[in-house]
């Protein structure tokens, strides 16, 4: 490893010859920016992967059967797992999408899971992104990049090779498409952040890079629209829009990024979208906390990984310990993403910390509570030296006929030595993920 | 206007995207053309005419606003607020590329991302027309990997329309001989012939009659050519 280590720059040189960045809006300005690579990857032994494996396929295989659930038959709020109040108050709840069954009945085709390595060496939950989970392009694009660079440190380790990722997406995609259409990705642009993202994986799963105004439905039915207006059937949509944005007839009216009906279509069952409408109830930071009890109520079995310890305001035990307790947690707004509201009670003010407990008792149901893990830092390369950083890790589940993990990841570091907070959109950097083959 | 009958329509192809393969075809083969003809009109500031660069502007039809030699080479190659510039040029194949990425291949794209870092490296590295000769061989790899790589047809004859169009504008403003110029439309006719749905009938056969030894270097022949890509 140590001749790609020294390699740091030549990698850096390839990613920039590829147009590896990202988009960022400040203060009304979009930028793109390379993402900063560090690269000494983080390493999964054989063994921890085995379980991390195992207990995500379990997660994902329950979050995929909370979310039919959800939009059916709704057991899980009959039976009192989880309180009626708290699907309908979620902002990630979608009422359009009741009764509406998938092609394949698959719901999150693709999750990204977060995950940190306690000082313990326990791998924990952080939290599920089963809406438009963005990143895996990086780590793949990397290791293209590091396995020329620096080829004899993967004749040295046994890495799994993680290039597949795009494959994994494309036979995903064929497995739901609909009357063997055309696959496309969505997107909304070249001024989305993750713009790189769409068209790499666009280009390497072979499939169609749509905009909005190059989709059309007719008698609810979804077509790409050609030279001289030929239209085309389209099967599945890899949709990188969000909900709000995806069809301005029935969800934002304003939307300029999405398909006019294409709801129409997707609940007659003419399309597919990946992921599905509506998944941001399962993602939801408080729906989170009753994960473990979904996969005992659709699985029967026991979580194979924990949550970070977890308190629901909402709850008036949970409350009443939040606010007593509130300078050694961390608190989150559920209605935040991207390490946005999200805020550590020991760095807060005061008076700060009076408004927050105002607001967590005004509105219980916006916040959650978690106790600070002490998660492992990561070694990361700064100048000719190394320093330890926080890090988090994104690992991918894709389902389809077969629920699998990607066998590699995200992971992400703060480049801030006083920062927990990883996201790229705050200047995070990233690794490569190496999962052990033996 | 009548288009040519449609053949062997290309369903995967939108009409935005279309524009775009032609564009990017055209201004990166503006940029491989103006270096070139850039170190010619150099050569002769060198010992024949320092004022060379007036005819250059006057022939490619970009107005004169230098006041040295010196000025114009500096600000025609690298002034990102020059819209006639080289930079701005590259610029601009980068945008459409950039959004074409699934059709031409990261390994494409790969040749205009390092000619923009190599501009702007010699933005502020040098001063010698000499060091951008790797944007020229950038840009010959760029084509070469077109021809390696996109395996869709209709792709490549699109992109090659647009360069190739580009090629006989510039060679007609730059008073190359007639042969030279016929061999370039002639390869240009190729593309066309098999994505004539993307040109219009028409101004084909208008540009047919104009295009003789006699009255090729007509004005009014450039806005024939400059006509003919429609969607």
């Amino acid at each position: 490893m140590y001749t790609l280590v020294k390699q740091k720059e030549t990698v850096n040189k390839w990613m920039e010859r590829f147009g590896v960045r990202f988009g960022i809006y400040k203060n009304g300005n979009f930028n793109e920016q390379i993402f900063p690579f560090d690269p000494i990857p983080r390493i999964i032994t054989h063994k921890d992967w085995v379980e991390i494996e195992a207990g995500l396929v379990q997660r994902v295989k329950a979050l995929n059967l909370f979310l039919e659930d959800i939009y059916g038959k709704k057991e899980i709020v009959k039976q009192g797992i989880i309180p009626e109040e708290f699907i309908y108050s979620s902002s990630g709840y979608s009422a359009q999408c009741e009764g509406i069954t998938p092609s394949k009945r698959i719901y999150s085709h693709i999750s990204g899971i977060d995950l940190v390595q306690a000082k313990d060496g326990k791998w924990i939950v952080l939290e599920d992104n089963l809406r438009i989970p963005s990143g895996a392009s990086y780590p793949m694009i990397a290791r293209t990049i590091t396995r020329k660079v620096s080829p004899e440190t993967f004749k040295e380790n046994h890495v799994f090779d993680n290039r597949s990722y795009a494959s994994l997406i494309r036979k995903a995609m064929d497995y739901v498409n609909v009357d063997n259409g055309l696959a496309v990705i969505l997107t909304p642009g070249r001024y989305n952040s993750a713009y790189f993202e769409h068209s790499y994986l666009a280009e390497k799963a072979g499939v169609i890079l749509a905009y909005a105004d190059d989709l059309i439905v007719e008698n609810d039915c979804v077509y790409y629209i050609g030279l001289f207006e030929k239209r085309e059937r389209v099967g599945v949509i890899y949709r990188r829009i969000s909900d709000e944005f995806l069809d301005p007839m029935a969800f934002d009216s304003t939307s300029m990024l999405g398909v006019p009906n294409l709801m129409q279509a997707y609940r007659k069952g003419n399309v597919a979208i990946m992921n599905a409408l509506g998944n941001g109830i399962a993602d939801d930071k408080g729906i989170y906390y009753y994960v473990p009890k979904m996969v005992e109520f659709y699985l029967g079995e026991k979580a194979i990984l924990e949550n970070a310890p977890t308190y629901l305001p909402y709850y008036e035990y949970d409350k009443k310990y939040v606010l007593e307790n509130i300078k050694t947690l961390i608190i989150k707004d559920v209605a935040e993403a991207g390490g946005y509201g999200v805020m550590f009670g020991r760095d807060l003010s005061e008076e700060k910390l009076e408004n927050l407990k105002k607001l967590i008792e005004a509105e219980p149901r916006r916040w959650i509570a978690q106790e600070i893990i002490d998660f492992i830092d990561l070694e990361i390369m700064e100048g000719e030296s190394t320093v330890m950083r926080k890090s988090d890790l994104r690992v991918y589940v894709i389902s389809e006929e077969e629920t699998r993990v990607w066998r590699s990841g995200l992971t992400r570091y703060t480049r801030d030595p006083t920062s927990f907070i990883v996201n790229s959109s705050q200047g995070g950097g990233f690794k490569d993920t190496w999962v052990l083959s033996k | 206007m009548e288009k040519i009958a449609t053949k062997e329509l290309i369903p995967s192809i939108s009409a935005a995207k279309a524009s775009k393969l032609f564009w990017m075809g055209r201004y990166a083969q503006r940029v491989y053309i103006a270096l070139h003809l850039l170190r010619k009109h150099f050569d002769l500031t060198i010992d024949e005419d320092e004022n060379a660069y007036k005819m250059f502007c006057i022939k490619m039809g970009i107005e004169n606003k230098y006041s040295s030699s010196e000025d114009f080479f500096q600000k025609y190659l690298y002034d990102e607020t020059n819209p006639d510039s080289v930079i701005n040029m590259l610029d601009r194949t980068k945008s459409n590329a950039m959004v074409l990425r699934e059709e031409i291949t990261s390994e494409t794209l790969s040749y205009i991302e390092m000619s923009i870092s190599h501009i702007n490296y010699c933005k502020t590295n040098s001063h010698s027309l000499n060091d951008l000769q790797h944007i020229t061989d950038y840009m010959l790899a760029f084509w070469g990997s077109l021809d390696e790589r996109i395996l869709n047809k209709q792709t490549r004859h699109i992109i090659k329309f647009g360069k190739y169009l580009e090629n006989t504008d510039l060679h007609i403003r730059f008073d190359y001989p007639f042969s030279r110029v016929d061999g370039i439309y002639k390869l240009m006719l190729e593309t066309i012939e098999k994505e004539c749905y993307i040109c219009n009938k028409e101004i084909l056969k208008a540009l047919e009659l104009k295009l003789t030894p006699d009255n090729y270097t007509d004005a009014s022949t450039l806005a024939l050519i400059n006509s003919l890509f429609s969607t």
